[in-house]
């Protein structure tokens, strides 16, 4: 009886030997493939996935982040949006990324830098052509290693970045030797503060980004930096309080008795509980004594300065005409941070854009927003929106600037 | 009532009174001469009138209650509450803690900012006695 390799014949062993050869080629591909979406291996062409349509944003997708061990440990999950990507699938099968099953986000350590806002230098104000950068295509995974061609925004409502931040070299100069100075005193670099009135208080600055899911949208370049501070966005400073004036930032009877100590002022007491290195200070909305505002400020940005913390300051919404809110106190507020060569997140500028200039009836307050999805069109118009939005893109580009390397700097 | 009584109940009432008067008079006299209590009493009103001034925004009341070491930060006390309006003090009661430079105070401050009233609970002070006059310094960790 004939056996079946006998049944073989050149016709026969051609197909088989195709067959196995399209066999292998598809395994191959299908294993390239799975490397490829598990960011094991690099994609293989930038230009192909820009191209490529991206699948639908159901801005449902969420994953679970850590912040780095090593300065942030303990901090509670966080939690965020995906944009556009799908997540990969965990070991055991569960989709990374989903609610039920949060998965630690890699370490963003400062020594890796994630791709960097925009900077100016002294005297540009233009709009620079996009360039090359890390963009994480998953959130909760690490950003893949290399650079690829993404236009990373450069303007938020038409106003360019490099106008409503001031980061000049100067001012990066100031920035690396404040926080330096910050991490030789134990400050913690993976934490940031804020200083402010009821402008930023009820937990709508930073915190909205803690609270549960968000969607950067086209702004996904900064979740590195999110994730190096997640613990600061889940919390509220106690330096944040409904009247609080500049002046009263530096009088004990203004801190919170609760957490502060005897004769502790209100920064000191934040500074010693949070041990920031970075801090944003929104005041003025209840200061109409210009000359006192100017010293009181002066004094807090010093302090700041003098317990190496790199201070970031914040100008308020100003509508055209408006005879309420102090808005004067903006220019004292630019005055300060070009004297000193500080961080200047010009707000300003930007609430410009929206209706009535971001701000709600009493010409002071900020408009609200829903849900934290940078990809809805409303949010655009909001007023405390766009300002956690900027803020977000300032800590972005000034937390690059401060942790830069000396030996790499761009001192000239 | 009999009228015999009558005089015997006028005379007690009226010797009750004098006790009264007796007793209240040798009591005043008691503190006034007691040191101790001297201080306290004037401990306690230095760190009264401070507060008091301090809501009334009162520069030159807080400059006479303010100890030489605070001196450099009178124009943060001043200032504390400039920028809100109606500051007020309510339910105060101060006691010095012994015999210790420590003023015990209970009742908070208000002041209004907008529709918002903003609280600050009083606390415990210390207190330094300058030139024999006594005066507020700042606050004391709460024990």
């Amino acid at each position: 009886m004939p056996t079946s390799s006998n049944n073989h014949n050149l016709p026969t062993l051609i197909l088989r030997f195709v067959g196995v050869v399209v066999v292998a080629l598809g395994v191959l591909s299908a294993l390239y493939a799975g490397l490829v979406w598990l960011h094991i291996i690099p994609m293989p062409d930038a230009a192909g996935i820009a191209g490529a349509p991206a699948p639908p944003d159901t801005g449902d997708s969420a994953v679970s982040s850590a912040a780095p061990a090593s300065a942030d440990s303990g901090a509670p999950n966080f939690t965020a949006a995906t944009q556009a990507t799908p997540d990969p699938p965990a070991p055991g099968g569960a989709p990374a990324g989903s609610e039920d099953t949060p998965m630690p986000l890699e370490p963003t350590a400062p020594a890796v830098a994630p791709a960097p806002t925009p900077m100016p230098s002294d005297g540009s104000a233009s709009t620079r052509a996009p360039k090359l950068t890390t963009v994480p295509t998953s959130i909760g995974l690490p950003a893949s290693p290399t650079p690829v061609a993404s236009n990373v925004p450069t303007a938020v409502n038409g106003i360019t970045i490099t106008r409503f931040l001031s980061l000049t070299q100067k001012v990066q100069l100031t920035v690396r030797d404040i926080y330096s100075h910050g991490q030789k005193l134990g400050n913690n670099p993976a934490a940031f503060t804020a200083i402010g009135d009821s402008s930023i208080a009820g937990g709508q600055f930073m915190e909205r980004f803690g609270q549960g899911r968000f969607n950067l949208g086209d702004f996904a370049y900064l979740q590195p930096t999110m994730n190096v501070f997640t613990s600061s966005f889940k919390r509220t400073s106690t330096a944040v309080r409904i009247g609080l004036h500049s002046w009263s930032v530096m009088n004990p009877v203004w801190a919170d008795k609760k957490l502060c100590n005897a004769n502790e002022t209100v920064i000191a007491c934040e500074f010693r509980l949070q041990k920031p290195s970075f801090v944003f200070i929104h005041l003025g909305a209840n200061d109409d004594a210009a000359k006192l505002f100017d010293k009181s400020m002066r004094t807090i940005v010093q302090y700041a300065i003098d317990a190496g913390v790199v201070p970031i300051l914040i100008t308020r919404p100003a509508q055209p005409g408006a005879t309420t809110g102090n808005t004067g106190n903006n220019e004292v507020v630019r005055k300060i941070a070009q004297d000193l060569n500080v961080p200047l997140l010009d707000f300003a500028l930007v609430a410009a854009t929206l209706p009535s200039a971001g701000v709600g009836e009493d010409g002071v307050h900020m408009t609200g927003y829903q849900k934290v999805d940078y990809t809805l069109p409303s949010v655009w118009k909001s007023g405390h929106a766009l300002h956690n939005l900027s803020a977000l893109i300032a800590l972005d580009a000034t937390y690059h600037a401060a942790t830069l390397d000396p030996s790499s700097s761009q001192r000239p | 009532m009999n009228q015999r009584l009558r005089p015997t109940c006028a005379a007690l009432a009226a010797m009750t009174v004098l006790l009264v008067i007796g007793l209240c008079a040798c009591q005043t006299s008691s503190t006034a001469n007691d040191p101790s209590q001297q201080a306290a009493q004037a401990a306690k009103a230095a760190v009264e009138g401070y507060l008091r001034a301090k809501v009334a925004r009162d520069a030159t009341i807080i400059r006479q209650l303010l100890c030489s070491d605070l001196e450099p930060q009178a124009e943060t006390e001043i200032t504390t509450f400039e920028g809100t309006s109606n500051a007020r003090i309510e339910g105060m009661t101060c006691t010095r803690v012994g015999e210790s430079n420590v003023v015990k105070c209970t009742g908070k401050i208000i002041a209004d900012y907008g529709t918002e009233a903003n609280t600050f609970p009083l606390g415990a002070y210390k207190v330094k006695q300058e030139d024999g006059q006594w005066k507020w310094c700042g606050e004391a960790p709460a024990s």
